[in-house]
């Protein structure tokens, strides 16, 4: 496990089937993740299938968030898209529990500092729509900067919404 | 999954088959769809793992007590038009008539138009069956056609109807601002 005070990262396995089907199938999850290819609800027998498509596919890293003091899972950190050409990956933060951003801010500075340290990444990116604020606070309190916007690129409540993009470079992390 | 007013809509799964085996052998259920009984338990195993195979999206219509009492879908989405057809069967004969079928229908509208973004959303129904067309209506589908001679069923051949809400229908019965977006 990767230990912060209030959160802990482990590696995303088949038993975490059912906290998984519960956060895919709820709406605010969904929403939230601004992802037009998250279907509207997963059976648990997709769940499993899309659990193991993840652990099968070498470019990805799938991170649990538990709540070190209940052992609860909270979310999951995707690390995505890992190019060893540029060092680059894409950090998705799916946030499935109600909890306070302590917990999201350390998961997150958890998991860059493992994509840095441990898997020598040079730079992470990610994709928030642009209606999350709270979501798009987290990342700049990480140090995530804003690079630019994608103009109106998913579908959301009756209308094409913007997402932003940021990064953070590895010589801009905050130390764990 | 979907939340409606009074119905939810999850993923249909292999857990709520013997339902399905029930609905779907039933004459009263099935005397208005297209589906000819007899299906067996394994016949709809496979369904099950064919949606899942092929990605389509099935929901099983759960009341607000998780108790399932039919299946909606989206039949054929054609994303290059934004159109999708869909299908629905209330098989619990119990809940005929008070709002469940019309619920999943609009809850699945306001997630092909609001969420999507689909320009179209149409079905066909057997030009008999007016109390479903009725109730289409009343979700806001218009009738576009009469599809005459279009199938057979149990020795009658049968005239279809084409109905079909747009973008434009949902937004001005249900405009963004009254829903507080």
């Amino acid at each position: 496990m990767l230990g912060g005070e209030l959160v802990g990262l482990v590696p995303l396995q088949t038993t975490d089937e059912l906290a998984l089907y519960k956060w895919l199938n709820d709406p605010r999850v969904r929403k939230a993740s601004g992802r037009q290819t998250w279907k509207p609800a997963y059976s648990l027998e997709q769940v499993q299938d899309l659990i193991k498509e993840r652990l099968a596919q070498p470019s990805r890293f799938d991170l649990m968030i538990v709540d070190r003091q209940t052992e609860r899972p909270m979310g999951l950190i995707e690390l995505a898209h890992i190019q060893p050409m540029s060092d680059s990956a894409q950090i998705t933060l799916i946030w499935g529990e109600k909890g306070d951003d302590e917990m999201a801010t350390e998961a997150l500075i958890l998991a860059a500092g493992y994509a840095f340290n441990s898997q020598g990444l040079h730079r992470l990116w990610t994709r928030v729509p642009a209606r999350e604020k709270d979501k798009l606070g987290l990342f700049r309190k990480v140090g995530f900067e804003q690079e630019g916007s994608l103009r109106e690129d998913h579908f959301c409540e009756g209308g094409w919404q913007d997402s932003v993009l940021l990064s953070l470079l590895s010589a801009e992390a905050r130390p764990c | 999954m979907l939340s409606g007013e009074i119905v939810d809509l999850v993923a249909a799964e292999r857990a709520y088959v013997p339902m399905y085996v029930k609905w779907i052998n039933d004459p009263e259920v099935t005397q208005w769809l297209k589906a000819d009984p007899p299906f067996s338990v394994e016949m709809e195993h496979g369904w099950v793992d064919r949606l899942r195979r092929e990605g389509k999206t099935t929901f099983t219509i759960l009341t607000k007590d998780g108790r399932p009492i039919g299946n909606i879908g989206m039949e054929e989405v054609v994303w290059k038009y934004r159109r999708v057809t869909i299908g629905i069967m209330i098989g619990e004969k119990d809940c005929w008539g008070k709002g469940y079928g019309s619920d999943a229908i609009t809850t699945l509208l306001r997630y092909c138009f609001e969420e999507l973004g689909m320009r179209r959303v149409d079905l066909i129904t057997d030009s008999e069956n007016h109390r479903a067309q009725h109730a289409y209506k009343k979700c806001g589908f218009r009738v576009e056609g009469l599809m005459r001679q279009y199938r057979t069923k149990n020795g009658r051949i049968i005239d279809d109807v084409m109905m079909s809400i747009l973008s434009s229908d949902w937004f001005s019965l249900h405009p963004p601002e009254g829903r507080g977006a």
